[in-house]
């Protein structure tokens, strides 16, 4: 039987980087990819984060077709789908470092991403099996993990086995961690790849300033365009409750018909674009901290573990941290003598601990917004007149004192919309902020009667 | 006249495996029809309040788990197609 000190499942971000460290660290180290190639079986979520250049140095020479996504936009579509209301940013000056300032997001195709990653994980010694399906944990009698079963019934044994097969992952219920996913906790994404000329593109968007873009309608939950090195992506998601409720119509009808809208005709036809690939994927995306991420013998990291952002589900920088931590952690453990659960819950330790489980302290709050607001298609109905409406004052139909009127009205009229609004979205993610927000306008009031000066406002911070 | 609309999902490579990767147990069955909402490719259907799976599913299935991970009565046993086969993508 083959033995291991390391069995990494999934060659991914998340298992090449565990691989990759885990090598480092001076262990014998083997991964499994059920792809012929890695890749293979990474279905779109193809955006790079600007943290994954400042906390992978490696990345900085990557050489693969990349596009930089220097723009974002938001487009509220009403009813018939005509455009009502934009608004389009470049990355903030507040970015912390070089990379936060310069873009939101690099592109690339997964195929040579996850080929490049895996690469790594090869030069620094690890042995990388490719087109071979684990089919289950191996466990020792107390129900350690203590390896991996393939398809042809070949034991491979390993001190510590790492899943990340994915948002699936089939190995994380196989070794008792997890029953499957809640309907709240899991998105289905339909995503179709176009193939557009490059020239075309630089022509009509301007080589410096690609965007992606996201769509809000009352019609579907909100349909997005990722620009690619060869085009651009356009799909959209839904939580796989919403479907299964009939909350949501059939996630394929909703893709058909936003690419026949207007807004996104007129723009697959301007880049004069093809469809080329169809894509369809689970994505966790927990109002909640993941749970159960480790066990005897084995850690799951990435999708497997849940770790996708709690907003926008981005997971590619949430995969590689968990495999460099996991990694960490299995060299730590084994040295140690202790890869049981109670060793292994370092693991959780480490990630609660990282800027992972600091993502995932307001993981419920970030969700709803995005549930309540974005994936919500009805709220849409409400939200785009209103914006709709926010440059009123300057229309040239009226005297501006008529328009002004007429839009202070309409805003009064949404007042209890706006209010609820706020209560329910804005104000929970103030207080995970330590913002009070009605001790805040107390005291601003306060502040107005009282000084002579009236400047400098304060927010209160709770303890 | 109007352009024939293409169906996007024809636009997936695959190469077949032979293996059977998704099981189904008409006795749990509840044809509760979750697995027919969810289903990206529309493989499933229901017939006489059972879910039924489409008999060139292998050929269509991009093995999303969906239907696996919506099934309340674990009616559905899903796997993988045999390494290296399965759905093959080259622009994700």
């Amino acid at each position: 039987m083959a033995k291991y000190d390391v069995v990494v499942v999934g060659a991914g971000p998340g298992g090449s980087l565990a691989a990759k460290t885990a090598c480092e660290l001076g262990l014998k180290t083997v991964v499994f990819e059920r792809g012929k190639k890695p890749g293979d079986k990474s279905s779109s979520g193809c955006g790079l984060a600007p943290r994954i250049f400042r906390d992978f140095d490696f990345t900085k020479e990557m050489d693969i077709p990349s596009l930089k996504i220097k723009y974002q936009s938001l487009h509220m579509l009403d009813e018939n789908l005509d455009e009502r209301f934009m608004m389009r940013w470049s990355p903030s000056d507040l970015g912390d470092y070089p990379e936060a300032r310069e873009f939101f997001q690099v592109d690339v195709y997964r195929r040579d991403f996850d080929r490049f990653l895996a690469g790594l994980a090869s030069e620094a010694g690890a042995e990388l099996r490719t087109g071979t399906v684990v089919v289950n944990a191996l466990k020792d009698s107390k129900g350690q993990v203590t390896g991996v079963v393939t398809e042809k019934g070949e034991k491979v044994e390993g001190d510590v086995t790492i899943a990340a097969d994915g948002a699936v992952s089939l190995l994380a219920y196989q070794a008792g961690l997890r029953e499957k996913w809640k309907p709240d906790e899991i998105t289905l994404l339909v995503d179709c790849d176009f193939q557009a000329p490059r020239e075309r593109m630089d022509e009509i968007i301007g080589p410096e300033e690609y965007g992606n873009q996201v769509f809000v309608s009352p019609l579907y939950p909100a349909p997005y365009v990722a620009m690619m090195p060869e085009g651009f992506h356009v799909g959209l998601g839904q939580w796989v409750g919403r479907f299964t409720s009939g909350f949501a119509e059939k996630p394929y009808e909703y893709l058909r018909r936003v690419i026949s809208s207007k807004p996104l005709k007129r723009f697959i036809d301007r880049l004069r674009a093809k469809p080329r690939e169809f894509h369809a994927h689970l994505l966790p995306w927990m109002p909640r901290v993941p749970t159960n991420t480790y066990g005897g013998g084995i850690m799951l990291v990435g999708d497997a573990a849940g770790f996708a952002c709690p907003l926008e589900a981005e997971g590619i920088h949430y995969a590689m941290f968990s495999g460099k931590i996991a990694a960490e952690v299995a060299a730590e453990t084994i040295s140690s003598g202790d890869t049981s659960a109670a060793g292994l819950k370092l693991y959780e330790e480490r990630w609660k601990n990282s800027i992972i489980g600091e993502e995932f302290s307001a993981a419920k709050e970030w969700a709803e917004l995005w549930a309540g607001i974005f994936f919500n298609p009805p709220q849409w109905s409400k939200i785009t007149p209103l914006a709709n409406n926010l440059m009123l004052w300057a229309s040239w139909a009226n005297p501006h004192i008529t328009n002004l009127k007429k839009q202070i009205s309409r805003y009064s009229q949404g007042l209890p919309f706006l209010m609820e609004f706020i209560k329910s979205y804005v104000q929970p993610l103030l207080r995970k902020s330590n913002v009070h927000l009605f001790r805040s306008l107390m005291k601003l009031g306060w502040m107005w009667l009282k000084t002579k000066k009236r400047k400098g406002i304060e927010l209160i911070l709770e303890e | 006249m109007a352009e024939k609309e293409i169906d996007l999902r024809k636009m997936v490579k695959h190469v077949r495996g032979t293996v059977e990767f998704i099981h189904h147990d008409k006795a749990r069955c509840t044809g509760c029809g979750r697995c027919v909402n969810i289903c990206p490719m529309e493989l499933w259907e229901l017939k006489k309040s059972k879910a039924f799976i489409s008999p060139d599913y292998a050929e269509k299935c991009v093995e999303c788990g969906s239907c696996w991970l919506v099934c309340e009565s674990n009616a559905i046993e899903f796997s993988y197609p045999e390494g290296g086969t399965g759905v093959i993508w080259e622009y994700g």
